[in-house]
């Protein structure tokens, strides 16, 4: 495996990393679950958010 | 140590502050970038982000060894996540990007955290004697990303390293900070 990747120039290396940043912004991930409770989890975090601010 | 970012594993009053300071963020883009609108998140990458978080955030808090998350030069916690250890396997429940690194322009954002994370959990379990192999589930927008870092997609559905695409992530990164 390590002479594949020798074989790896180094302009190929940079292209994977600008394609890797291009799709970092995607990186967020785990088992969601239904779209309700996806919308519970963003309430309650937006309730816990507002809680706060209103405490400061 | 990934040059450009800090490891941090379990969660102390830093993370829980580091965490308070994304949910309030989001709170604040909704306000900047919808309105208010909550229903317009829904399902799109920024919403499936703030789940996430949600979920990342209150892991932390009820099981604070399973946290780990990356910090950049600033102090900044710019990715985190939520793993458990199964016997031979690192299991990567839960990553999130911060949230300005969903938005445009934002002056907080910066490239590269997701996969420094992803860097320091191979390093994990290669630690821990698992030889790099760790398992994720990715939703459908996020495949490509874990695609591009090299994971492959298991008959279950699930996506992992394995020994040796773990190696050739890390061999990469090594190149990559080399250039």
């Amino acid at each position: 495996m390590s002479e594949k990747l020798k074989k790896i120039t180094d302009e190929e290396i940079a292209q994977w990393q600008e394609e890797l940043y291009e799709l970092e912004r995607d990186c967020s991930t785990g088992k969601l679950g239904t779209t309700k409770e996806q919308k519970q989890k963003i309430d309650s975090l937006l309730a816990r958010a507002k809680a706060r601010k209103k405490e400061d | 140590m990934n040059f450009l970012f800090d490891f941090v594993k379990g969660t102390d009053a830093r993370v829980q502050q580091d965490l308070a300071n994304w949910e309030n963020k989001i709170d604040d883009y909704l306000s900047e970038f919808f309105d208010n609108e909550v229903e317009r998140v829904y399902g799109t990458r920024f919403g499936d982000n703030i789940a996430i978080i949600s979920d990342i955030a209150e892991n932390a808090t009820a099981e604070p060894e399973t946290f780990r998350g990356v910090r950049d030069a600033e102090g900044r916690l710019q990715a985190a996540g939520i793993v458990h250890l199964q016997s031979d396997y690192l299991e990567v429940d839960l990553i999130a990007t911060a949230p300005w690194n969903i938005l445009p322009n934002q002056p907080e954002s910066l490239k590269g955290a997701g996969t420094a994370l992803m860097e320091e959990l191979v390093k994990e379990s290669l630690d821990l004697g698992f030889g790099g192999r760790l398992k994720l589930y990715a939703i459908p927008r996020a495949r490509q990303f874990y695609e591009k870092l090299g994971l492959e997609e298991t008959a279950q559905g699930d996506w992992e390293f394995s020994p040796s695409t773990a190696e050739r992530f890390l061999q990469r990164q090594q190149r990559r900070r080399r250039r």
